[in-house]
């Protein structure tokens, strides 16, 4: 096949070449026009050379790597200036981009290109540049970038004539960049992509874990409800017993129920704080006579510390109580054989301190910067240790912070975790004076 | 169901309490464990006739029991409970050895049914071989 010499096939592979280069009007697939390039190359005495190949292989390696994404075939402009859409094939969700970021991705890109020195390439977004003078050559992106324009400057417009024909060259030169521009919107766009994956992944996750957590209780009471009305239990003491539980798990949903409206509420800031000066001791008494039951019933030992005199801190009473019940329940489920709590309030250096400890499995140092961030607890996935959904703890120390307090967590693997809270205690009158100047 | 073992394996006392009672009406003997690491160590020694398994269990899950056990080749019937009505958690359930599942909330007479279909339906098939 190979022969040079003959005239016939000299002017064949030059044609070849040509149509190869031709962007325009000689439409293929990346992987054919790499395939002939490669071939003509191997063919041809003479091997011509394919300034676009390299950006072709990028091109190739990437929708390979990116099989969903390829080519923005659904960009289109808006109706809104400047902003443009991208449906995702057969989703309901549309990614917007504006030409700004659209115009600093691409320019990211051309940067990364390797141009000859003294050569340097502006993208011109629509309406956004006015031509520049002195462009050696521009090309538009064309479709769907429609009135996009690629210019390239040339610091010695010498620089091409030397090496071949002059147009030939500048034209596949910003065709590569055409290929480039394309291939920098598939990034934007498989960025976005990956985002909003995740962005969904964790609602979902949310959904999932909070349907977990509400038909657990709601699975067990109608169990025994369905069991009582099958008319199993004759004796008197049985049903007793069997209410008690129904009784038991519905606490149990309203308790859970509380929480994810806190933590809406909380998300949404619309949470109202009544502040009013309360006893941090009798926050802590209350919360703990609400699960008093619970805890001896799994065999707890609770111990409380808690200052004889008041601790007044400014707060929303029913609030502080929440952040003492989460803490009790926390210790409730974290620990496995010593069942031991110990439950202290005390005032120390004009600060309040709550503090709840407990002997159970504890944590690792890195865990404990994680706990108090929602949902910690979903990264265990199925192994779910314990119940809940890692909602407790984030709305314990959003509670805290508004009241002007910070938590800590001292823990140690096996040893059991001590949290201790820290709000400031409620003004003294000559203080609260000022206060009330500043507010 | 006279003298058949079925192994409850559920981490919630509640839903354990009101299993066993009624699996104990049925006639069956009742074992039962709260976590997964019990649940498989009393499949693996116990060998029950029905084990009615929990997904989301502490220190082992349900799946990861379900598959450890066929790969012991015990064929026992397994009944899934699962909190999630997701297909994919019922598909993985079945293609990891489960024979049936049911979703939370259930109806008790309908897992008993299903838990009492199941031996039958295991006798027959082996009555074919």
């Amino acid at each position: 096949m190979r022969d040079a010499g003959h005239e016939g096939y000299q002017e064949m592979s030059e044609n070849m070449v040509r149509q190869l280069m031709d962007y325009s009007h000689f439409a293929l697939a990346s992987s054919q026009r790499i395939f002939l390039m490669k071939q003509v190359q191997d063919m041809v005495h003479e091997s011509p050379s394919f300034p676009t190949l390299g950006a072709e292989l990028v091109g190739l390696a990437y929708s390979a790597n990116n099989p969903i994404i390829g080519a923005p075939d659904n960009l289109r402009p808006t109706q809104v200036d400047s902003v443009w859409q991208w449906v995702l094939p057969g989703r309901d969700r549309v990614a917007l981009f504006t030409s700004r970021r659209i115009r600093s991705e691409v320019e990211k890109l051309i940067q990364q290109q390797a141009l000859p020195p003294g050569a340097t390439v502006t993208l011109l977004a629509p309406e956004t540049d006015p031509f520049q003078v002195g462009a050696f050559a521009s090309v538009a992106l064309g479709d769907p970038f429609v009135d996009w324009w690629l210019e390239l400057h040339l610091a010695d417009e010498s620089l091409f004539e030397s090496t071949a024909d002059r147009q030939v060259v500048i034209y596949l030169w910003t065709g590569a960049l055409v290929i480039a521009a394309l291939i920098a919107f598939a990034a934007i766009i498989a960025h976005y992509m990956r985002r909003q994956l995740q962005l969904n992944r964790l609602k979902s996750d949310l959904v999932s874990t909070v349907s977990h957590e509400l038909k657990t209780p709601l699975a067990s009471m109608r169990v025994l409800v369905d069991t009582l009305l099958d008319g199993h239990y004759q004796n008197g003491q049985m049903t007793q017993e069997y209410l008690q539980l129904i009784a038991r798990e519905n606490v149990r949903l309203s308790q859970l129920i509380d929480n994810f409206l806190t933590f809406s509420r909380l998300e949404r800031g619309t949470q109202s704080f009544a502040f009013s000066q309360v006893d941090l001791t009798e926050v802590a008494t209350t919360a703990f006579e609400v699960l008093r039951d619970k805890l001896e019933a799994a065999g707890f030992v609770v111990e409380t510390a808690v200052a004889s005199s008041p601790v007044l801190i400014n707060g929303d009473r029913d609030a502080l109580i929440t952040v003492v019940l989460n803490l009790l329940d926390n210790a409730y489920k974290y620990s496995d054989e010593v069942k031991h709590i110990v439950l202290r309030v005390y005032q120390e250096d004009n600060a309040a301190y709550l503090e709840v400890e407990d002997r159970g499995i504890g944590m690792a140092q890195r865990e404990t910067a994680n706990i108090f961030e929602r949902f910690y607890q979903m990264d265990q996935q199925l192994a779910r240790q314990v119940e809940g959904c890692g909602l407790g703890l984030n709305i314990v120390k959003s509670i805290v912070e508004a009241h002007g307090g910070s938590i800590v967590v001292d823990s140690r693997p096996g040893a059991g975790s001590k949290f201790v809270v820290k709000c400031p205690l409620a003004a003294t009158p000559s203080s609260k004076k000022l206060q009330r100047i500043a507010g | 169901m006279a003298g058949e073992t079925i192994l409850i394996v559920e981490d919630d006392p509640t839903m354990l309490r009101g299993l066993q009672d009624n699996f104990g009406f049925q006639g069956y003997d009742v074992i039962s464990a709260v976590d997964g690491e019990e649940g498989l160590d009393k499949a693996l020694s116990a060998e029950p006739d029905l084990i009615v398994l929990d997904i989301m269990l502490p220190k082992i899950n349900g799946f990861e029991i379900c598959r450890r056990l066929r790969a012991a080749e015990l064929t026992m019937p397994i009944i899934m409970l699962t909190a999630k009505g997701q297909e994919e958690d019922i598909v993985m359930g079945l293609n990891l050895g489960a024979d049936d599942y049911v979703t939370k909330p259930f109806s008790i007479q309908e897992l008993l049914a299903r838990a009492n279909a199941l031996p039958r339906r295991r006798g027959i098939e082996e009555a074919a071989v």
